[in-house]
């Protein structure tokens, strides 16, 4: 299970660009996203990339709840200052 | 997939009593649904039954975000009326899918090793669904926030 978990944290670190982008193509023209549809593609990439980049962190905290919540604390500040709906944030 | 799916929802069918009540005593006093604390037992668990039921339905259907819509939307309006804030109403269903994976680990369901390409599927179908549930409660929730007009 070990082994499995430290491929799948290698991968998303490894591609976190290239998952973010895909990410970002989605988010951008998914109905229940309309909110991002028109950001600068770059901004979102940043976004996805910062938030996958988390894995390893958090897969290497001693407690991974407190490390997640510090990164969401910051990301839904950010989201929230440049007023996004909060329900355009989670889905898929 | 569909047989091992199968298997997950027939267990949970058949469980969802004992599931409901395990999921009951860790809302009661988990810290992150501390509005769950003082609820009284039997009424949290007949919702939770209600949960997993309607869950189950949706699981094989063809539309399960449609679904999903028809019966949560009521599910986060109860749950707003009663006064449980957002992150604790979310919180208190990622603890719904916790002891769903629990019983099912604890009665061997996901040990057979010939089988775990086909409880990974079922497992990704899980989450799926959950986010639909997810997203629905909050969209809902965002409506009743709103201010009035």
């Amino acid at each position: 299970m070990q082994a499995y978990a430290a491929k799948l944290i290698d991968l998303i670190e490894s591609k976190s660009e290239k998952i973010a982008r895909q990410w970002a193509d989605d988010v951008m023209k998914h109905k229940r996203t309309p909110s991002y549809h028109h950001l600068p593609k770059e901004m979102v990439v940043e976004q996805g990339t910062a938030f996958y980049k988390l894995f390893r962190r958090m897969a290497l905290a001693a407690n991974p709840y407190e490390e997640a919540k510090s990164f969401s604390w910051k990301y839904a500040e950010e989201l929230y200052r440049k007023k996004y709906p909060y329900r355009k944030q989670s889905t898929r | 997939m569909k047989a091992f799916t199968a298997k997950l929802v027939d267990l949970t069918q058949k469980n969802t009593d004992t599931i409901a009540r395990q999921w009951a005593k860790d809302v009661k006093t988990n810290a992150k649904t501390f509005s769950y604390h003082e609820a009284p037992e039997e009424k949290i668990i007949r919702h939770a039954k209600e949960f997993y039921n309607n869950f189950l339905m949706m699981f094989f259907n063809e539309s399960p975000y449609e679904q999903a819509k028809e019966i949560f939307e009521n599910y986060a309006e109860e749950r707003y009326k009663e006064g449980i804030p957002l992150h604790e109403t979310l919180y208190a269903l990622i603890l719904m899918r916790r002891h769903m994976w629990l019983y099912a680990e604890f009665q061997s369901l996901f040990n057979v090793e010939v089988e775990h390409r086909q409880s990974v599927e079922s497992l990704s179908r899980t989450i799926l669904m959950f986010d639909y549930i997810m997203y629905v409660v909050t969209r809902k929730f965002w409506e009743m926030m709103k201010p009035a007009g």
